[in-house]
């Protein structure tokens, strides 16, 4: 495993989660007290392991459908999407 | 621990995760080609545990001390960067080795 092309899709990812719903949602299990912090976690910790697992496995399911170059520009436009979408958001909110 | 109480946890965050901005991003990250199954999976997973962990000890914390505006304008950043940077890739002619 390599840290260094590892890095820009755990900041990305780390950062794009911050404030998002399922983290929210994860606060307000565990601000309603009916769980400990471990069921919290752990619970939260393996929907999103399971969901990440899924878009791995979807993610390499495509590229062995579509050639490499198209889902670059594809995936390239997707994340002009999301950036574009987030600083929207943050900008208006 | 009571797993009756963990899995309406489970199959909500399950649930709102698919699909989601962070999930699409994990699949274009995987369609990118650049990195292994196993990086990929690894470095997305523990980000959103990092963030669980996170969500679990800090709780509504978070939100004061960094805005949630500037986090999303951080992501924003960095997704632009990323795109930017796939698109060049994809779209530059292969001389120039040794980059990326």
């Amino acid at each position: 495993m390599r840290v260094k092309s590892m890095l820009p899709i755990f900041s990305s990812v780390f950062m794009a989660e911050l404030g998002d719903k399922t983290q929210l949602a994860t606060l307000l299990f565990m601000a309603g007290g009916a769980a400990t912090a471990m069921e919290v976690f752990l619970a939260a910790g393996a929907a999103l392991v399971l969901s990440t697992f899924l878009a791995v496995v979807f993610g390499a399911a495509i590229s062995r459908v579509i050639s490499p170059k198209t889902l670059k520009i594809l995936a390239g436009l997707a994340f002009l999407g999301l950036g574009a979408y987030y600083i929207f958001n943050g900008a208006l909110a | 621990m009571d797993l009756a109480i963990m899995l309406p946890i489970f199959t909500s965050v399950f649930m709102a995760e698919l699909g989601d901005k962070t999930q699409v991003a994990t699949v274009c990250f995987m369609a990118g080609g650049d990195c292994s199954k196993t990086e990929v999976f690894w470095a997305s997973s523990l980000a959103l545990l990092l963030s669980t962990l996170l969500a679990v000890i800090f709780g509504a914390a978070i939100g004061k001390v960094i805005p949630p505006n500037l986090l999303r304008v951080g992501a924003g950043v960095v997704f632009l960067v990323m795109g930017i940077v796939f698109l060049r890739q994809a779209l530059k002619p292969a001389i120039t080795a040794g980059e990326g």
